[in-house]
């Protein structure tokens, strides 16, 4: 019982001082999507423009400044200390920022079927997997650097190279769907859980050898 | 301390990741098709020689309105105004709007497209029955279709033929009238009629005029532009990863409070660090436009203009990289997050996508990013050239400016003011009295 309740204290804690500003920027992308793409009566094929070429950013947004407030000062050193295992911490704050990304995948997959558009499990899943696959990478880069800016630095450039590259980029072609293809994105899933817990390890190395 | 700073920049994993992304970006989008558009064109060539938008009103003319007509009937209306897809519905009025411009394009009376368009849209509310299928009569008897039924009522159907009598000039102004009912960046603006329903594959006297005016022109120059404006989209991103980095790096290693108490002044702080982030990035960017010099050297010899790749890295793709470190650099330092990534970026990809339309040819408005991915088009460029040296001297003052306020805001800092949160902090920290 008294895991649980550390287990609902951390992801508040988590939730307060450091997921909520990336929560908000979430926000104001998917406010913006519509602003961008047409969201309104779409095939299947169509809607996924929005879905994996934006609403899939929030994978950027939320997973990848997972372990900042580690890399900042003394603050690694203080959480180190604690009584609770810190990988029990971080496999939490995990786990909270993939709920949310899925929720706002959600939400927006809600108001695009609202407003008419064609939303298949497919699209939903393949929605995450892309946002998983970014904010993965991102993640791994942030902790194998320890500096939040190259952590944003790779998904981005993977995210652009991905117009220029096309489907060239095999398995891990994150706007697949956009070419009526799913076979892509079981692997950016599979491909995003390898990395998120590769960045899990290398920061929890990271703690160790301070 | 200057060099310093350059030393840190040049080993750290940013500015590497920033070196290997744009010599990658240089070989496999500009580097590798350089000796193809420089090479004169042979008959007979099986690959053909690509196609050019022709501004030839009997080609367009017809074939715009034909889709006009398609999109007012179907009622839906396709636009890229961020160079994304979107689907357009237009109110009743608006679509009035479009008949009647397709009344004046035709001179079909505007009810009679109306008329044509309801009917259209009760038609496809209707459902389709297949002939020879079986169906079910409203006293409940069953029925096979037959074919009669099933077959469109084209008695009514619109000639839609232009009026032989419009000019062209009225023509693109009615187009552009479409275009902003529906809300720009349709497939109907004057610019882009063209580029639409204009395109018709090149022939061999064409392809070699073509190279000829190229040669003539200045391949120096012409190739100098296209690496501009390859380079130029990451040359002008990936700064402001390298100014977040050493900018929040103080930060991360609690050297922040250290550095406010030196002795050096602010001015030199700032100016000194800004500095070198912009000469790191522009070595590479140096070393890539020496490449392509010697690269035109060895595929047209000694020419004129084998300079233009330097100058045109100064003049085109350096304020890009500046306004990129500047905007990093005032964000990273009031905020003390990497904020900065996010309204760059997204004014960056905002500038990208918008611009996808013209990519043969856009410097105006204030674009952040300049295109002209052609080694043609020689014309834009000399008849724009004042506005593409407009653009690029306000983001150099835009620059300074940010470089400016990013010192008053550092030295406030200094003085322990200025503090900016994003979430707003407890202040209650105070150890209150027993009562």
């Amino acid at each position: 019982m008294s895991a649980l309740l550390n287990a609902v204290q951390i992801i508040k804690s988590n939730l307060k001082n450091n997921l909520f500003p990336h929560l908000m920027l979430t926000l104001l992308l998917l406010l913006l999507t519509p602003a961008i793409f047409s969201i309104s009566n779409l095939n299947a094929r169509a809607a996924a423009g929005p879905m994996e070429a934006f609403v899939a950013l929030s994978g950027v947004l939320l997973l990848t400044p997972l372990y900042y407030p580690e890399q900042k000062g003394t603050i690694g050193e203080t959480v180190e200390a604690k009584y609770i295992s810190h990988l029990q911490v971080m496999f939490l704050r995990f786990l909270t920022a993939w709920i949310l990304i899925a929720l706002a995948i959600m939400l927006f997959a809600g108001i695009m079927l609202y407003c008419g558009s064609s939303i298949t499990g497919k699209l939903i899943f393949g929605t995450l997997a892309s946002a998983v696959f970014l904010g993965a990478l991102g993640m791994l880069a942030a902790c194998v650097s320890g500096n939040i800016a190259v952590g944003y630095m790779i998904p981005v450039i993977y995210y652009v190279f991905n117009f220029a590259m096309g489907s060239k980029l095999g398995n891990f072609y994150l706007f697949s769907l956009m070419h009526d293809s799913f076979s892509e994105k079981p692997w950016l899933m599979g491909g995003g859980i390898v990395l998120a817990t590769a960045a899990f390890f290398v920061q929890y190395i990271r703690m160790k050898s301070r | 301390m200057f060099f310093k700073e350059c030393k840190k920049i040049l080993f750290s994993l940013p500015y590497i990741l920033i070196a290997i992304i744009l010599v990658a970006f240089f070989y496999t989008q500009f580097y590798s098709g350089l000796k193809e558009d420089l090479s004169v064109p042979q008959p007979n060539d099986p690959a053909g020689y690509g196609i050019y938008a022709e501004n030839d009103p009997a080609l367009i003319m017809p074939a715009a309105t034909d889709s006009l007509f398609a999109e007012f009937l179907s009622h839906s209306y396709i636009a890229y105004p961020q160079g994304f897809y979107k689907n357009i519905t237009l109110s009743d009025s608006k679509q009035a709007q479009i008949a009647e411009i397709l009344s004046e394009i035709t001179g079909v009376p505007k009810e009679d497209f109306l008329a044509a368009e309801k009917k259209e849209r009760t038609s496809s509310d209707t459902a389709v029955i297949d002939a020879g299928a079986e169906a079910e009569a409203e006293n409940g008897d069953r029925y096979i279709v037959p074919e009669n039924l099933t077959e469109a009522d084209n008695s009514g159907t619109l000639d839609i033929s232009v009026r032989e009598d419009l000019s062209y000039e009225k023509f693109m102004e009615l187009m552009d009238q479409a275009d902003e009912i529906i809300g720009g960046e349709s497939y109907y603006k004057s610019t882009s009629l063209a580029n639409h329903f204009g395109q018709i594959p090149k022939d061999y006297e064409q392809a070699l005029e073509e190279y000829e005016t190229l040669m003539e022109s200045g391949a120096g120059i012409a190739s100098a532009r296209l690496f501009s404006d390859y380079i130029g989209i990451f040359a002008t991103l990936l700064p402001i990863f390298l100014a977040v980095w050493l900018a929040l790096k103080d930060r991360i290693s609690m050297m922040s409070e250290l550095i406010y108490t030196r002795q050096i002044s602010s001015w030199k702080l700032i100016g000194v660090r800004y500095l070198a982030l912009v000469l790191m990035v522009m070595l590479v960017v140096f070393v890539l436009a020496g490449i392509n010099a010697v690269s035109i050297y060895s595929i047209c010899g000694a020419i004129d203009g084998l300079y233009m790749p330097f100058l045109f890295a100064l003049g085109w793709i350096m304020p890009g990289v500046m306004i990129s470190t500047a905007v990093g650099m005032v964000l990273t330092v009031l905020t003390g997050t990497p904020a900065a990534i996010a309204v760059f970026g997204i004014w960056w990809f905002l500038s990208l996508t918008k611009g996808i339309g013209n990519i043969s040819g856009n410097y105006g408005n204030l674009t952040l990013l300049l295109r002209h991915n052609t080694m043609q088009n020689a014309a834009y460029f000399t008849e724009n050239l004042g506005a593409l040296a407009g653009n690029r001297i306000f983001y150099i003052i835009l620059s300074i400016v940010l470089v400016l306020l990013t010192v008053y805001v550092f030295e406030q800092k200094r003085r322990g003011r200025f503090y900016v949160s994003i979430i707003k902090r407890r202040t209650d920290y105070q150890i209150k009295p027993e009562e």
